[in-house]
């Protein structure tokens, strides 16, 4: 394979861009996954330094800890209500699809901007909130909204 | 008045109303409930030397502020929370504005829409409103809704971890908001009442202290946030609270509305309730509440089950299901149907309804089907139906009434 293949269509040429074809670097999400039991397993002051090296190099988009699920709250919409439940999604077909990293002053803005996400209508916006790495001189790894 | 009496007196009244507005002040429930006591054992020292303040209320949350702030400042030189201490001092003084009353009951509404947040589990929120609105011990909260010490106490403490690291606010919703948040206040409420008026298993026919806990919630609400269906939910408890002692005989067990001495109904409950459904009702927006409140009220004013006016019930019934579709409704709808047409057009209803998955295992509905085979004449089918009902059945005195009305049955 070189790259490209044709359509099966129209005959056009259809090329499959790696990231690196043109030069063109392409995101990707990297979802950190732990039980219960590991949640504290890996220090802070390790994720703050693998974070920086990976800033450093010019790779990293956006990092950030999530606090436990405890503090999940799901939100669908259903027939333009809004229904909000305690907890992760438990739809186990349901799987993740995309994301929004937001700055809301609190739950209550957080649940009403994710109520508005136009997949809500359809599956589940899982809503956590990010908490800060206890490192001592810590700067947040997500680019900073411009003021407004 | 004497020092002791004037400390209990502020202990008993101004304890939770002190405690949501330091909640506020401090920003969070830990350090409040720490200042909360602080301030106790202060005013316990300080009283009797320097007589009670003319303002008992605000001078326990000063006091608890200013020594929360105090050890906050100890503190900080081995944790970080200057940012605590700069926030919490930049709060104006509490007992400084002339308004302070005002002030503590907002902050007594904030307190209970943060309990009954609906990002919160529907037990997380009424163990948060017991413990933390009405101040009820964590094991009277456990043994009146029967689970572990141990684990009600988890409950609260996930929950208190919640509405901090999420960041649940602590504010009243404002108006556009409030048609979304009220209903989880209401329902906390309604399951509390409900909890202590007919328990959902155990051996006790009634807990009248939970009972007595809603209510005074719904006044207090009421007081604060007079919404047509906030007064439709005190009226509605008034009404139901009216009949607990016929409901209850003698050796505790169940008394049906039906069996009931209407003479031992509370008059004083019925005719508050009553006003307030009328209010309620002329408010012109009638939801769930207002409407049982009404169907209520209907009961409170027959002189005996064979005098209701069940043209008006059903009719209820029927605006009620409009407003609020559901199986439960449709069954006592089906009741009041055969009380108004005859026992055999109440059945045909409640076939069909029993045949809803929501209802195939619901106690209830079967002793209903019993209870009308029984005044069709129909014996064999009332006395399956009321087994059934007894096999559904887990609670104690609901299980003996379904047994004696069984018993009761004449032979064929």
């Amino acid at each position: 394979m070189d790259g490209s293949r044709r359509c099966p269509a129209t005959g056009r040429v259809i090329r499959l861009c790696r990231n690196d074809e043109r030069g063109r670097i392409v995101k990707y999400l990297c979802l950190v996954y732990l039980d219960e039991a590991h949640w504290s397993a890996c220090p802070d002051q390790e994720c703050f330094e693998f974070a920086s090296t990976l800033a450093g190099s010019g790779r990293l988009v956006a990092a950030e800890p999530l606090h436990p699920v405890h503090t999940a709250t799901t939100v669908r919409v259903r027939n333009g209500q809004v229904a909000l439940y305690d907890g992760p999604f438990a739809e186990t077909k349901e799987l993740l699809a995309g994301f929004y990293l937001i700055d809301a002053a609190d739950l209550n803005e957080a649940l009403s901007i994710a109520g508005r996400i136009p997949p809500a209508k359809y599956g589940s916006i899982e809503v956590r909130p990010v908490r800060e790495l206890s490192v001592d001189g810590f700067r947040s790894f997500s680019p900073q909204p411009a003021a407004g | 008045m004497p020092v002791a009496t004037a400390l209990e007196d502020a202990y008993r009244r101004d304890r939770r109303k002190v405690f949501a507005t330091l909640v506020r002040l401090l920003g969070g429930f830990d350090l409040a409930e720490e200042a909360l006591h602080e301030a106790f054992r202060i005013a316990a020292d300080r009283w009797p030397v320097e007589g009670v303040p003319r303002n008992p209320a605000a001078w326990l949350v000063s006091v608890g502020r200013f020594r929360a702030i105090d050890r906050l400042r100890r503190d900080r030189r081995f944790i970080s929370l200057d940012d605590a201490v700069d926030a919490v001092e930049a709060e104006p003084d509490p007992a400084a504005p002339p308004d302070e009353q005002g002030g503590l009951e907002d902050d007594q509404l904030r307190l209970i829409f943060t309990c009954c947040h609906p990002s919160l589990a529907e037990e997380a929120q009424i163990a948060l409103t017991l413990r933390e609105v009405c101040g009820l011990a964590t094991e009277a909260i456990a043994r009146a809704v029967l689970v572990k010490p141990s684990a009600l106490a988890q409950r609260i403490v996930r929950a208190k971890a919640k509405i901090r690291d999420a960041r649940i606010p602590y504010h009243v919703p404002d108006a556009d908001e409030l048609p979304e948040r009220l209903p989880s206040v209401l329902r906390v409420v309604y399951l509390i009442f409900n909890e202590g008026y007919a328990p959902s298993s155990g051996e006790r026919a009634t807990d009248p202290a939970l009972s007595q806990e809603a209510i005074r919630l719904a006044r207090l609400l009421r007081e604060l946030l007079p919404e047509p269906e906030v007064i439709g939910l005190l009226a509605l408890l008034l009404l139901q609270e009216s009949r607990r002692l016929a409901r209850e005989a003698a050796d505790g067990e169940f008394v049906s509305l039906e069996q009931q001495n209407r003479s031992r109904w509370d008059r004083a409950h019925i005719a508050e309730g009553q006003a307030l459904a009328e209010q309620a009702l002329r408010s012109g927006r009638i939801g769930p509440y207002t409407l049982q409140a009404a169907l209520a009220a209907v009961h409170a004013e027959a002189e005996c089950w064979e005098d209701t006016d069940w043209t008006q019930i059903v009719g209820l019934y029927d605006v009620l299901l409009r407003v609020e579709p559901s199986p439960v409704i449709e069954l006592n709808r089906a009741v009041a149907v055969a009380m108004r047409d005859g026992p055999v057009a109440g059945l045909a209803l409640i076939d069909a309804l029993m045949r809803l998955p929501a209802l195939t295992q619901y106690a209830p509905g079967y002793a209903a089907r019993a209870d009308l085979c029984r005044r069709a004449g129909r014996y064999e089918e009332a006395r399956a139906a009321y087994r059934q009902a007894l096999a559904l059945s887990e609670q104690g005195p609901t299980q003996r009434y379904f047994q004696l009305q069984l018993d009761q049955l004449p032979a064929t």
